[in-house]
């Protein structure tokens, strides 16, 4: 109930710094014309309307054959026959500059030669001429870019968002994609656009409402397990120091995800997340974690709930460490506490981990660098029970030719799991009671888990092949996978082989397409186990 | 104990000495349309308007257009310009819109003589320095960012590319394997746009974080011709 409290503390915390504030910008600005495209990749969010401008924002209207809006920087620049109304009389103009932030207008007359004037709320009485500002009608050259998305309406809230009503999405590989309106947000704020649900091959963000510190978007997404799904997600952000993120997924997933960080001060910051699954198989979690990192040391403390279990350890570790250029190095230590509420042998359990991670540095042979390092980890139970795992890995990678790029891995892992009582242990883990026969999903007779005393080993070998095509989207990856462990559960576990293959392909300007078939070889009693793969992207 | 397979994979990599094909060499400049001796100058711009016999420019500045002289219909605020200009009549005799290349001997608006500028005398601002004409390649380049992640990343886990293309998609581009820290990925963007990206490993709970743990700005890399970018995640947020 603690954790659940702190949750809405932050989110209470983070929904109370989600109040607009524009300062003296316009709280909207509405724009009708001929056409209306919207340009967010050109180093700024720009809005370009052409033919029959007609632009209010407050008690201004200006009417232009041409409107460029920096959405960025919040300034507008109009140009032919330009007419602001709004002022004591109409203002009318070759061109005319406006800063939405200050109200710094700058008018341009070509009659009887051109000039440049200083004005103040739009009152022709009031312009001055003088020099403008060099940069006053800058404008970006946008023949022969693709616009995001085009209408012939758009309204902008300032430093939050811009909605189209229709919007038109040029593909760039024929028909355009209409929707009958699209809110794209201009919070600059990469965690207004995360979302905390799982990954997947596809998905697609459609903004709902929003404003500078908040968005709210339904999602159109893809994956492999549930097909396509839709998902709905609300961010709440606070500069770079804080944020709150939560995703659901009402249908087949049946899943809510969140996560909140707030940075309390420099070097200390504190984090909450959480899932709960719903359906068949109804889980709950949620973790804490408070962070410090020092001069020499960082140490996290951090709790968690699965369901009726729970625990809570804390960790210190060490930076990383060069030893001249010859050795790297890592360390951390951390203690423990497990509790299984009803479970079987024991209820509550302490536990000591003591790990390093250790690098080599490269060495180069036949001009190939190789890379080696080691990592240790050693967990010590209070119910008597250790697990000591140790991993070699070397690796080594090299661009053969501009079109042909190799790596090579291969990983050694060795683990001990050491119990004083076997048959204590595997009612605890939930495994088959070692005194007895066991048999294998397909009726082969097995010995068990215990027949080799808790040690077992895991070698991995990859190789992997990239070619890169003469456009730089267009690659094919290769990846040849083969594993040897021991014990190998009958034909489960990981697949003694496995080979993938991806290929990435440009299709449309803004459309970018990667596919990947892989197959598992001698898998579940299973000859070959293909799957298949695919992401779209710009 | 090293198996074949492992075996095949370092002798395929120390058998291969292939070395690196070399850039082509550059095209030839192109040669001067012009000399000083040309009863003509040739300007480049980007238009603002045209109004009242005045090409004006988004420097302010402006030109009179010769009577007879045509402005392309598809003319528009910012459009690049290539015009040339009688040295003794100093009006405007020609208008190129997207003039495909740049010359030598081409001037840039605000390199202009002021006495060629069509301009009330309390409007002339002082000579600019610098080109007012985005010098910005048009169409798709190419670029390339390569990252070194820190030693606690997994081994066998992948990087990702997260841009603000994708509205940050934890999993938009699956980099490539450069050695056993070091991931590479080429990409074709547009021209003279900003590209802004973080790293992750896949999901939201994975992505970069700052030597202390605090949330990173996104990277940002200036879509230019082979631009590339050598970036370092110091940390990730779910390994402390």
């Amino acid at each position: 109930m603690r954790l659940v409290r702190s949750a809405a503390v932050v989110a209470a915390v983070l929904a109370g710094t989600g109040a607009a504030r524009a300062g003296g910008l316009p709280s909207k600005i509405d724009v009708r014309a001929d056409g209306i495209d919207f340009f967010p990749y050109a180093n700024a969010a720009l809005l370009a309307a052409t033919g029959h401008v007609v632009l209010r924002e407050g008690s201004r209207m200006l009417e232009a054959d041409a409107v460029r809006v920096d959405l960025y920087r919040n300034r507008l620049l109009a140009s032919g026959h330009v007419r602001v109304l709004g002022g004591p009389r109409p203002l009318d103009a070759t061109a005319y500059a406006l800063d939405l932030a200050t109200g710094r207008a700058t008018l341009l007359r070509a009659s009887p030669v051109p000039a440049t004037f200083a004005v103040r709320d739009d009152d022709p009485a009031s312009a001055v001429e003088e020099p403008a500002p060099a940069d006053t009608f800058e404008a970006a050259d946008l023949d022969g870019q693709r616009p995001y998305m085009r209408s012939r309406h758009a309204l902008v809230t300032p430093n939050a968002g811009v909605r189209m009503s229709p919007a038109e999405f040029p593909t760039g590989a024929g028909p355009s994609l209409t929707l009958p309106t699209f809110l794209y947000t201009l919070v600059q704020n990469q965690h207004i656009n995360y979302s905390a649900a799982p990954a997947a091959s596809f998905d697609q963000p459609y903004s709902l409402f929003g404003s500078p510190a908040s968005l709210t978007a339904a999602h159109l997404r893809y994956d492999g397990t549930n097909g396509v799904t839709l998902g709905l997600d609300t961010h709440l952000v606070e500069g770079n120091r804080a944020y709150f993120v939560a995703s659901l997924l009402p249908f087949w997933d049946r899943q809510i995800d969140w996560l909140s960080f707030q940075q309390l001060r420099p070097g200390v910051q504190q984090q909450l997340s959480g899932f709960a699954t719903f359906g068949a198989f109804a889980n709950q979690s949620i973790q804490y974690q408070l962070q410090h990192s020092g001069t020499f040391l960082k140490e996290t403390f951090s709790a968690g709930q699965f369901d009726s279990s729970n625990s809570g350890q804390l960790v210190a570790s060490t930076y990383e460490h060069d030893v001249g250029h010859y050795f790297g190095y890592q360390l951390h230590a951390g203690y423990g506490y497990d509790h299984n509420a009803g479970g079987y042998p024991f209820n509550n359990d302490f536990r000591k981990d003591l790990g390093a991670e250790l690098l080599a540095p490269d060495f180069r042979l036949l001009g190939t660098p190789i890379g080696t390092r080691y990592d240790y980890d050693n967990t010590l139970y209070s119910y008597p029970h250790q697990i000591l795992t140790g991993t070699l890995t070397v690796s080594a990678g090299r661009a053969v030719t501009r079109a042909l790029r190799v790596f090579a891995q291969v990983q050694f892992q060795q683990s001990d799991d050491r119990y004083r009582d076997p048959a204590v242990a595997a009612y605890a883990l939930g495994l088959p009671d070692p005194a007895l026969p066991y048999y294998a999903p397909d009726g082969t007779p097995w010995p068990g888990y215990f027949s080799y005393a808790g040690e077992s080993t895991y070698r991995t070998y990859e190789l992997d092949a990239t070619f890169q095509g003469r456009k730089p989207d267009d690659r094919i990856e290769i990846t040849l996978y083969h594993t040897r462990d021991f014990p190998q559960f009958h034909g489960f576990g990981r697949a003694p082989y496995a080979l993938s293959l991806d290929v990435t392909r440009r299709i449309a300007p803004e459309l970018r397409v990667e596919l990947g078939r892989s197959y598992d070889f001698g898998w579940g009693g299973r000859y070959l186990s293909p799957q298949y793969s695919f992401s779209v992207g710009p | 104990m090293l198996s074949t397979i492992g075996a095949l994979c370092f002798a395929l990599f120390l058998a291969i000495t292939t070395p690196l094909a070399p850039s082509p060499s550059p095209s030839p400049a192109p040669s001067a349309s012009a000399t000083n001796a040309s009863p003509f100058i040739y300007v480049r711009g980007q238009a603002l308007a045209v109004a009242n016999g005045f090409l004006i420019f988004t420097s302010g500045d402006a030109l009179r257009l010769r009577a007879t002289t045509a402005v392309p219909p598809k003319l528009t605020i910012g459009s690049i310009v290539r015009v040339t200009v009688d040295r003794l009549q100093h009006d405007v005799t020609l208008i190129e819109l997207d003039p495909p290349r740049s010359y030598p001997s081409d001037v840039d608006i605000a390199d202009l003589p002021r006495d060629f500028i069509a301009q009330s005398p309390k409007s002339v601002r002082p000579v600019t320095k610098g080109p007012t004409v985005g010098a910005v390649a048009a169409g798709t380049v190419s670029v390339t960012i390569e990252v070194r992640v820190p030693a606690q990343t997994p081994p066998t886990d992948d990087v990702y590319l997260s841009t603000d293309r994708s509205n940050y998609s934890p999993a938009e581009i699956r980099m490539q394997r450069v050695d056993a820290r070091r991931f590479t990925i080429t990409l074709g963007l547009p021209a003279g746009t900003l590209l802004k990206y973080q790293f992750t490993r896949g999901n939201y709970q994975t992505v970069e974080r700052d030597r202390t743990g605090g949330i990173v700005r996104p990277h940002q890399l200036p879509v230019a011709p082979n631009a590339r970018s050598n970036d370092t995640v110091a940390r990730w947020a779910d390994i402390s």
